[in-house]
This record gives structure tokens, sequence and C-alpha cells, in this order.
């Protein structure tokens, strides 16, 4: 596993400034910060989150919608396509979600719910997701 | 100054403030321009983005009139079940309404969630509606098979009843299904943070309908605080009148709590409040308590959005933890004035 996620790690493209991404728990804008596992995981790949800056004592924050909206994500990752239904066509229909950058560029991310909320040796597939998708998103 | 004029300014200022504030988007004093330059024939340079004007239209807006209908309806309703049911003490969820769509939404995220994926509307909200609505009619039926609408203690200790059954319903599911708890909770402390215009259009034909019905009924109202015997010499049709006043006050309520949740205090603060400085006569209360119930959940989101922001504190939260403290100071005050 550790060869694995260094391998996603060493393959990973610099991108100038370090990409910023929102993780979306479910429709109701939950999210986490980079103190969850979920969150070390993007961090180790280098991704700033910006729920960070909400996550005083709470390392699961709802955001504001018009926050997520200012900060204007890079990346937005859902964690709840498979049992919530949320894809990037259902972000990119949300009133004003359509201004961000990542429905723009293509980089609101489907995640799979099992591994994202359920940890354990597949964790090392999420990585690669993630990494896949930074490499897509610095490409483009 | 009359109160009529003072709750349309309070209104209109609540509204104001609460597109003005928030923890992202432009600088305060630019929205005030950015509205009027939407205005047709108006054109003033607001120096607001699309990204911001975006944020004050599609984000704000819509949670500061879903925010606005839902304060005015809760509001409403309680002024009028207080009135039908001569009872200081209750509130538009006396019958069931909150209870029966908790157990509504409950039921669907927990269970039947799959069963709802091909609806052409939100299943949560519809279900919690129709449980809503169910709720109250079988209170009401219970009720009234033991001579409810005569006598309003019975139909009020059915409705104690069905409240505490449908409380029970929903923990035993919630128990049984405990992935779904943050979900649940979150729909049950109040989903204003998320509301969209298509919220508002679905909840605004309810509370209108709602709201006139009672308005035309604030005279009869006003008799039946004197005593249901008295309230019949004076020509008044008492159980007709209970039954219309508590069906519309139901439609309205229940369709705001499927949308945005269950919203405490707001119905019993908000008509004492009105009350206490206006009177009691149901024509000043029944408008007054649609302006101030929407001023009132419309201020009351704004700390819900910036106390703990860029996160978000549920509105439920900030309706008893600012009004409760208010709601005494505001007694204390009256009563030492008298």
């Amino acid at each position: 596993m550790r060869s694995d996620v260094a391998a996603v790690r060493a393959g990973l493209p610099e991108p100038d400034e370090p990409l910023t991404y929102y993780h979306e728990l479910d429709s109701t804008l939950y999210s986490v910060t980079s103190a969850t596992f979920i969150g070390a995981v993007y961090a180790e790949l280098g991704l700033v989150n910006i729920a960070d800056a909400a996550g005083d004592g709470n390392p699961y924050p709802q955001l504001s919608a018009e926050f997520i909206l200012a900060e204007n994500p890079d990346l937005i990752f859902l964690a709840c396509t498979l049992y919530c239904g949320e894809s990037a066509a259902t972000v990119a229909a949300r009133p004003g979600w359509g201004e961000l950058d990542a429905v723009a560029n293509g980089a609101v991310v489907e995640m799979n719910d099992d591994i994202a909320s359920r940890w354990g040796p597949r964790i090392v597939e999420y990585f690669q997701a993630v990494g896949a998708a930074v490499a897509e998103l610095v490409a483009s | 100054m009359g109160w009529l004029p003072a709750s349309v300014i309070a209104v209109a200022l609540a509204v104001l403030l609460g597109a003005m504030i928030g923890p992202a988007g432009p600088v305060w004093w630019r929205v005030p321009l950015a509205l009027l330059d939407h205005l047709p024939l108006v054109s003033i340079d607001s120096g607001v983005s699309d990204r911001e004007w975006s944020i004050i239209w599609d984000i704000r807006m819509p949670r500061v009139v879903l925010a606005g209908l839902v304060g005015a309806m809760l509001s409403v309703g309680g002024a009028s079940y207080q009135g039908v049911f001569r009872n200081p003490l209750v509130d538009p969820y006396l019958l069931g309404a909150a209870a029966g769509a908790g157990l509504g939404a409950t039921l669907m995220i927990a269970i039947w969630h799959d069963a709802g994926a091909g609806w052409p509307i939100d299943p949560v909200p519809a279900v919690a509606f129709v449980f809503a609505l169910g709720a109250v009619a079988i209170t009401y039926l219970v009720g009234a098979s033991f001579g409810g609408m005569r006598s309003t203690s019975t139909l009020v200790l059915a409705g104690v009843a069905m409240v505490s059954l449908l409380t029970a319903l929903q923990t035993f599911v919630l128990q049984r299904n405990s992935e779904v708890v943050r979900e649940v909770y979150n729909w049950i402390l109040g989903r204003v943070s998320t509301a969209r215009w298509d919220d508002v259009r679905l909840v605004l034909p309810y509370v209108t309908v709602s709201c006139i019905v009672l308005f035309l009924h604030r005279r009869q109202l006003d008799l039946l605080r004197v005593g249901d015997d008295e309230a019949v010499a004076l020509g008044v049709p008492v159980t007709r009148v209970r039954l219309v006043v508590v069906v519309a006050a139901t439609l309205g309520t229940a369709a705001v709590v499927a949308v945005s949740g269950l919203i405490g205090f707001v119905g019993l603060v908000v008509p004492h409040m009105v009350r206490l400085l206006a009177g009691a006569s149901y024509r000043r209360v029944v408008p007054l308590t649609v302006a101030f119930g929407a001023a009132f959940l419309i201020l009351a989101d704004i700390p819900g959005r910036m106390l703990t922001a860029p996160a978000e504190l549920p509105i439920g939260v900030v309706t008893a933890f600012v009004g409760a403290p208010f709601f005494i100071v505001l007694l204390r005050t009256r009563e030492i004035t008298r």
C-alpha cells in the first residue's frame, strides 16, 4: 500500500500554485477538514482544503454555499454519489454553481461512496482517483 | 407611528440586512446598489462581479425569502392556533404537524430512500408534507370523535398523544438506522441554509392561501376569545370557524415544515411579542405576526450564517438561543412599564 501511495505521489504533476478542493459529504454542504482521515489523504497529495477555514473545533463542518462560490475551489470531490445521487451534472445544475471553475473545467469528481466513507485497504484506489483527477486538471 | 407601517419597515430592513450580510460575496454596501442595478430601467455601476451577484441572488435571496415565508407562516399559524384553542401555550406544531413531518422525513431518509429515487419532486419534503397533514387529520378525527371541536381540551390532549406516538416511532426508526442520524438531524434542525428559489416556489402557494384564509377570519378569532357560548350567541359558527382556521394553519405549517425542517420557538414567541407590543386583537395580531414573524426569522438566519462562518449554524438553534432571552426581556420590560 505504501509503495502504491508513493507511486501516486511521485506521478503527480506540479501545478504553479497548490490546487484547492472541496470534499462534499452530501448536498447540504457538509464537508471534512484536513484533521479527518479523508482530509489527510488530500493533504498527502498536496491539495489545499477550503473547509479548513471552517473547521474551528469541528472536523465535519457544514459549509456556507456562498463561501464555496467565493472560494472557487479548483476541484470538487463528491463523496455521496451512489446513495445521494449527486453527480457533476447535479452540481452544475445548482443555482450559482455553474460559475465555478471546477464545473467549467470538468473538475467535479464523482468518488465511490464505499471508498470515500468506508476506509480500508481500498483507500489506495482513492489516492489513485484523486491523483488522476489532479493530473487531468493540470493537463487541461 | 402605527404598528402596520412599522412592521412593513421591519420586513424591508430585515430583507436588506439578510441580502447584505454573509461570510463571502461583495462588500455589504455594494449589495443594495447591485439590487437596484437589476431593477428594470435602472442602471447603476455597483462594481459587483457576476459571481458575486450569483452569491446575492442565487444563494442569499432564496434563503432570505424562504426564511421570511417560514417565519410568517409559523407565527401566524401559532397565533391562530392560540386563538381557536384559547390557550397561550400552543404553537402550530400542537396537533402533530411537526412530529408527522419528522416521522415522514425520517422514514423517507432511513427506509424508503431507494423508492424515492425516480420521483419527479424531492421525495423527503413530499413525504414529510403528507405525513404532517395525515397526523393532524388523525388527531382531529380522534379528538372530534370525543366531541373535540366543542371542547378544545380533548383535541389538545389528542394532539399531545399523537405527538408522543409519532416521536416515539421516529426515535425507533432512527435507532434502528443509526447511519442516517446526521442526515435526519440535519433536516430537523432546519434547512434554510441550502434554500433555492424552487423551495420558495414550492411553499409560496400554501403560505399565501393559508395567510389569506386566516386574515379573513381575524374577526371571528376575536369573537372566539370571549368563549364558545358567547361567540355562538354573537352568530359565529364556532365549529366551522375552528375547523377552517385549523385546516388553513395546518396546510401552511405542513408546507413550510416539509421544506425547511422543524424550526421551533417562532410560532410561540412571535405572536406573544406582537400581543405585548400592539394588543391582543386579532385584527392587528394576524397581519402583524405575518410581518414580524418574517422579519424575525430572516434576522435569526443572519447569526446562523455569521457566528461560525464560513460554517453554518442551524437556524433552529439560533431561533431558540436568540429568541428566548429576547422574549424574557420583553416580558420583563412590559411588566415594569405597566
